[in-house]
Formats: structure tokens, C-alpha cells, sequence
């Protein structure tokens, strides 16, 4: 009997750990192609665990099908449909890098575009270097847009998007000399922190500290109490993720008593924040804004807000920091016409690129400041808002040639 | 360090500390008692915590009253899973260590497609800021540890003065001499399962307007609450209680003095409570003969 009760424990037990293990299933999505066209496979890696990896992915899954369907694009004369790839990187090195290597040996993708954390960018960079693999990617890491790199450009403005950012803030926060940075600590936070400090300080504003916590940190209260401790005029955020966790860092300011400027140079999601902070703890914040929520949008800003809001029924636009990388890839294939990684790495690196995204005008820029004369990084133009009575509404726009020329300003160097 | 900030960190660290207390203490039990090392108490943590957030939320249901049904939903659930899983592996605790961490996972995958990957957020019920002598406190850190104190008083109450109480502690004594004594060890290995998890859903629930919800949030407190039970003892509940305390000041004083050292710090506070005390401040060491 006891025998008999051992066999069925064991039975159990085994059960359950192979069913554990089962369970355990990569996330993968792909977006289909036209079957009468010839296809391009594409990948890209999101972090599928954080709200803005699954609103980049959701909003892919609306753009590539529908200009699948509206022709494609035409290669050397024939028409072309995109079969995009995503694998979840969960915003980690180890599973970025896995994501990369399997888009590349398994899927044979020759081009990776979209990616949005510098971690998981970082650590396939070198894989996608090796392999040729055209990369445009998001994240904040200058490490993206070093020299070294032929095949790889940063194609989100998370790495130009400070200067401007500041050019406003001393606008809004005219009396702001101190600041204190609240930043992950990781590749893109202590990017994003040392370039924002950077810029802060050309602009007159000293950084008492910059407090960097875990990505997955929930409780900011410590880190809330040292920064208050340290009576900044403002605070700033760089490198936060746009959804929940930032809305609980704007908590914990307030709940420790903060009651001075906010700065973001993220468009905040305004549903995740206000789930969890109070309109208290988010007035005044000046962030980035939508270019579908200023007061005259452009046509393309329309035309995709239509479209997400027609396969979704509701509206997020936490994913137009991300998807600038595929409007570059179609107009670099445009301009090139040529779907060959070096033919468009070649063209890009040497005689740049404009084009249109839903967020404006946006062209590739050299980085001189960091050692790259080739044309690597991106520069757009910039809507600014503050949230007012919980309402994040327009305050004001830098234009692509202010942009450029605050950053020449701080960084130095020609980068046009 | 001026005293306003003293007192607000004082606040943070006993606010997380009690949250740790709750945990560890049905962790104590689970393991005392019902003698399983659960490695699924985290996941049940944030079962509180989802349920919490679907019956308030979703619902609309009044805050304490979607925490009640909570708790009894992850309660009823970590008995049917005593019941048709642990029952068989009783007195085998590696065999129901090996069952647990299955269980987590089938739990956190089962989260994950039932709740998708995105964070959660859920509004505070008790918004609004006390000011006292200077010293900023919010309200909801305040009522987490009213709460806390109350379970953990509904817990005292429990193992000292009810039947079951004492079954329970009988049981974790002796469970053959309880067994002669006419109480029935599977009835009471279930209730201590079901009360163990409910306490961690309990946790999870009175957690969940105060920070984020995730399919994966039950990993760091269930290392938390390991180092809770190696501080104070791995079945003792008054060492649940300092560990969980100590736990909690330790990261709240250390972040502000030491920033990201924190976490080594903590270590480092475990590391030296070990060397005087190796079997944790309330526990015991077992010497091989």
C-alpha cells in the first residue's frame, strides 16, 4: 500500500514538473505576406513582458499587413511583401542575443528592424555585425551607433531626443538649476543618464545625483525619500519604461513630499500611469507627445492612428518611439532599390536618409561627438506636452533643424 | 539624515517588512506543519494579487471585500491542490519540493496566458498624504501595516486558542502522537496548506494597489521570503515576524545609504546574524550525531 502511494507521488510530482516545463513556450508572432508576391523576410525582437514591446508588436501587425495589401514594396521590379518575424527578448541580454541568433540561423532573416531595448540590441549586435545583417534598432546605448558598426543605426531618437527636450524644459522650468535623475540600472539608463547629464549641464542645470535602480523594481519609496533628501528643483527620468512602473516613480515622488518639475523624454501611457498614480503626483510632468495628439497632425499620423484604432478599438501610441526603423527600412529599399543588407548599409552609412513616420520628419545624422562620420543616428522633429489635471495636453514643437542644432550645440560637430 | 526622512523610511521598511511577515508566516506554516517547501508560494502571492485586481477592477467590488473573496479563492485552490497533488507525497519533502517548483511554473505560465505578459495597475483605495510633525506618510503604507498587524494578531489568535490551532500545533510537533490523540493529520495538512497560501494571496492582495502586478512577481518575494525564514528561523513565527522586520528596514534604510548596494548589504546583515546565530535568530541548528 505505502509502495503503491510512493509510485503514485512520484507519478505526480513528474507530472507536474513536465507540465511546468511544457508550459514553457517562446512567444512568436509573424505577419504574413501576400501569396502572390515574392516575400522579405524581416525579424525583430520586442520585449514582450513590459506594455510597449506589446504595442510595438500590435502596431506592426497593423502597418505590415496593410501595406502588404497595399502592393508591398517593388524591388528591381518586382513586387515585394514583408513576412515580419518577433520573438520576445524580454527586455534581457540573454534572451535578446537568443532572439537574434534564431531570427538569424533559424528564420535566415537578413534584416532586423524595431528593437527597443538596448540590453537585448547590445547583445546581438555582434552576432547581426558578423552575419551582415542589416539592423536598425531603438534603444539608447551609444554602444548601437559606435564607429565599428557597418550593417547596425540607431533609428529611434532616444540618443537625440535630450537636447531639445532641455531646449523646452528651461522654457517651462525657467528658475530649474538642480536636477536629480532617477534611472534603470542598465545599458539604456546609464546611457540615457550620462547623455542627459551631459546636456542638463550645458544647459546651466546641475545634477546632484543620478539614483539608478533594478529594472524590476516596484517600490520606489527609498529611492523617492534620497532623491527628495537631496531637494532638487526637478526631476527627470531617463531611461524609464513608459507604462506602469514610471507611474509608480511619480508616486513615490509625490508621497515623499516632492512637489517641484518633472521631466520625461518619453511619451508616458497615459492609461498604465494614471492606473497607479494620482493626477497629483503626474501635474506638470513635461514629456514627449504624440504627433497624433497635437493640435494639427500629419496625414500619416492620422492614417495610422485609423488603422490601429480599426483592428483595435482603442488607441495607444506608446509604440511611435519604436516603429520609426520600419518607415526607414522601406524608404532606404525605396531609395536603394535594392533589398541587399550591405547595398542599403552602404547607402545609409554614406549619403544618409529622410523620410516620413508618424511622429514627423526624421533624417540620419552623423555623430561626430562620438566618433562616427558616417551617418548612423537619427534625428526627428519633437512635440512637447504637460499633463494638466491629468490630461497630458500640447505645449509646444522643436523642428527637425532646432534639433539637430541643439544637439551640435551640446555634443558638438557637424552633423549633417 | 534629517528625522522627517528617518521616519519615512522607518514607515517604507515596516510597510514591506509586514508584507514579508505575511508571507514568511504562511510559508512557516506550509512547511511547518503541512511539511512542504513550497516553491509555488510566491505564485499563489500573485494569484492574490490578480484575483484582487479582477474582483476590484473587473468587477467593481469594494477593495477589502475583492481581498476577502480573493483569499478564499486562493485558499480553496492551494487545498484542491494539497489534496490531488502533495496529499500522496506526505513526509517526502524532496519529492514535494520537486512538485511545488512544477507547480510554479504550470502557475506563472497559467498567469501569463490568462493575464498576458503587460504589468497591471490597479488605483489605490486609500489615496491622500498624512502629515504629521513634517513627516510625509501615505495613507495606504499606513493601512498596509494595520492590516498586516491585524492578520498577524487573526494568525496569534488562530494557533493558540482555536482547535485548529492547536491541532496544527500539535501536529508540527508530533504528527504520530497527534494522530493517537484523535486528530486528523490529512484534514489538518490541508487547512495548513490552504491557510499558508491564503496568507501569501492575502499578501499579494493588500500589495496590489500599491505596486504593479505581473505574472513573475511572485520570484523576488519568494527569495525574499527565503531569507525571511533564514534570519529568523525556518519554522519559528516569531522569527518570521524580526526576519520579515529586519528584511524590510534593511532595504528601505539601505538603498538611501548605500544606494545600489542595497541588496549586498542585505546580505551582508544576513551573512553576520548567521555567524552568531546559525540556525537564525529564533531557530534551531540541527547537529549530525
Amino acid at each position: 500500500m505505502r509502495e503503491k502511494h510512493l509510485r503514485h507521488a512520484v507519478c505526480i510530482a513528474l507530472f507536474l514538473s513536465l507540465v511546468g516545463l511544457g508550459l514553457v513556450v517562446p512567444c512568436q508572432s509573424s505577419a504574413q505576406g501576400s501569396k502572390d508576391m515574392d516575400t522579405l523576410k524581416v525579424g525583430s525582437t520586442l520585449p514582450l513582458n513590459l506594455g510597449m514591446g506589446v504595442e510595438t508588436k500590435k502596431m506592426l501587425e497593423v502597418i505590415v499587413p496593410n501595406f502588404n495589401q497595399a502592393g508591398g514594396i517593388t524591388v528591381k521590379g518586382k513586387k515585394v511583401a514583408v513576412d515580419l518575424i518577433i520573438y520576445d527578448d524580454k527586455y534581457s541580454a540573454e534572451a535578446g542575443r537568443a532572439a537574434v541568433e534564431r531570427l538569424i540561423y533559424q528564420d535566415k532573416v537578413r534584416h532586423i528592424i524595431c528593437q527597443i531595448g538596448s540590453a537585448p540590441i547590445v547583445a546581438g549586435l555582434s552576432i547581426a555585425e558578423q552575419e551582415k545583417v542589416l539592423t536598425l534598432a531603438g534603444g539608447a546605448s551609444a554602444k548601437i551607433v559606435s564607429p565599428g558598426n557597418k550593417y547596425t543605426f540607431g533609428t529611434s531618437t532616444t540618443r537625440t531626443s535630450i537636447p531639445p527636450l532641455w531646449l523646452m524644459a528651461k522654457r517651462i522650468f525657467p528658475k530649474a538649476n538642480t536636477v536629480v535623475f532617477i534611472s534603470p540600472d542598465d545599458e539604456t539608463g546609464k546611457a540615457r543618464a550620462a547623455e542627459e547629464k551631459k546636456v542638463a549641464e550645458a544647459n546651466g542645470v546641475k545634477v546632484l545625483d543620478v539614483l539608478y535602480y533594478a529594472r524590476d523594481t516596484v517600490d520606489f519609496s527609498s529611492i523617492a525619500a534620497r532623491a527628495k533628501g537631496l531637494s532638487p528643483d526637478v526631476i527627470s527620468y531617463p531611461g524609464a519604461v513608459a507604462g506602469t512602473q514610471f507611474g509608480l516613480q511619480m508616486k513615490a515622488m509625490h508621497a515623499v513630499g516632492f512637489r517641484g518639475g518633472q521631466i520625461s523624454a518619453i511619451t508616458p501611457q497615459m492609461e498604465e500611469i494614471s492606473a497607479v498614480a494620482s493626477k497629483e503626483a503626474m501635474e506638470g510632468l513635461l514629456c514627449k507627445i504624440p504627433e497624433t495628439d497635437v493640435p494639427q497632425p500629419s496625414a500619416l499620423a492620422v492614417s495610422v492612428k485609423q488603422e490601429y484604432m480599426k483592428k483595435y478599438g482603442t488607441w495607444s501610441e506608446a509604440s511611435l518611439t519604436w516603429i520609426p526603423a520600419w518607415y526607414a527600412f522601406i524608404e532606404a529599399i525605396k531609395k536603394t532599390d535594392s533589398a541587399d543588407p550591405g547595398v542599403i548599409a552602404d547607402f545609409m552609412a554614406t549619403k544618409g536618409l529622410q523620410w516620413d513616420m508618424p511622429n514627423g520628419k526624421a533624417m540620419l545624422v552623423k555623430r561626430p561627438d562620438l566618433k562616427n562620420t558616417q551617418y548612423t543616428d537619427t534625428c526627428s522633429e519633437q512635440s512637447y506636452g504637460q499633463i494638466k489635471d491629468g490630461k497630458l495636453t500640447f505645449a509646444g514643437k522643436v523642428s527637425l533643424d532646432d534639433v539637430v542644432g541643439s544637439c551640435e550645440k551640446v555634443f558638438g560637430g557637424a552633423w549633417k | 539624515m534629517t528625522g522627517e526622512v528617518f521616519a519615512q523610511l522607518f514607515v517604507n521598511g515596516l510597510a514591506s517588512g509586514m508584507v514579508y511577515v505575511l508571507i514568511a508566516s504562511g510559508l512557516i506554516l506550509v512547511l511547518g506543519v503541512a511539511r512542504i517547501f513550497n516553491f509555488a508560494h510566491g505564485e499563489f502571492y500573485m494569484l492574490g494579487a490578480y484575483a484582487t485586481f479582477a474582483f476590484y477592477q473587473a468587477l467593481q467590488l469594494n477593495f477589502f471585500l475583492s481581498v476577502a473573496i480573493a483569499v478564499i479563492v486562493v485558499a480553496a485552490f492551494a487545498g484542491v491542490c494539497y489534496r490531488f497533488a502533495f496529499h500522496y507525497m506526505r513526509g517526502n519533502l524532496l519529492l514535494c519540493a520537486a512538485a511545488s517548483m512544477g507547480l510554479s511554473m504550470i502557475l506563472e505560465r497559467g498567469a501569463l496566458l490568462g493575464f498576458g505578459t503587460q504589468e497591471r495597475g490597479m488605483p489605490s483605495p486609500f489615496t491622500g498624504i498624512l502629515t504629521v510633525y513634517n513627516v510625509v506618510v501615505p495613507v495606504e503604507k499606513m493601512t498596509v501595516i494595520l492590516l498586516c498587524v491585524a492578520v498577524m494578531c487573526g494568525l496569534y489568535y488562530l494557533l493558540m486558542s482555536t482547535k485548529l490551532g492547536k491541532a496544527m500545533r500539535a501536529v508540527k510537533l508530533d504528527t504520530e502522537v497527534a494522530a493517537l490523540q484523535g486528530v486528523n493529520t490529512t484534514k489538518v495538512y490541508a487547512l495548513a496548506m490552504a491557510t499558508g497560501c491564503a496568507l501569501a494571496g492575502l499578501a499579494g492582495g493588500i500589495i496590489a494597489p500599491l505596486y504593479s502586478i505581473t505574472p513573475g512577481m511572485g520570484h523576488t518575494v519568494l527569495l525574499k521570503s527565503f531569507m525571511v525564514l533564514i534570519v529568523g528561523g525556518l519554522e519559528s513565527m516569531v522569527g518570521g515576524v524580526v526576519g520579515g522586520l529586519v528584511i524590510g528596514m534593511t532595504l528601505s534604510f539601505g538603498y538611501y545609504l548605500v544606494g545600489g548596494l542595497s541588496e549586498i548589504l542585505l546580505f551582508g546583515v544576513i551573512g553576520v546574524i548567521l555567524v552568531f546565530k546559525p540556525g537564525g535568530l529564533f531557530g534551531e541548528v540541527v547537529e549530525d550525531v
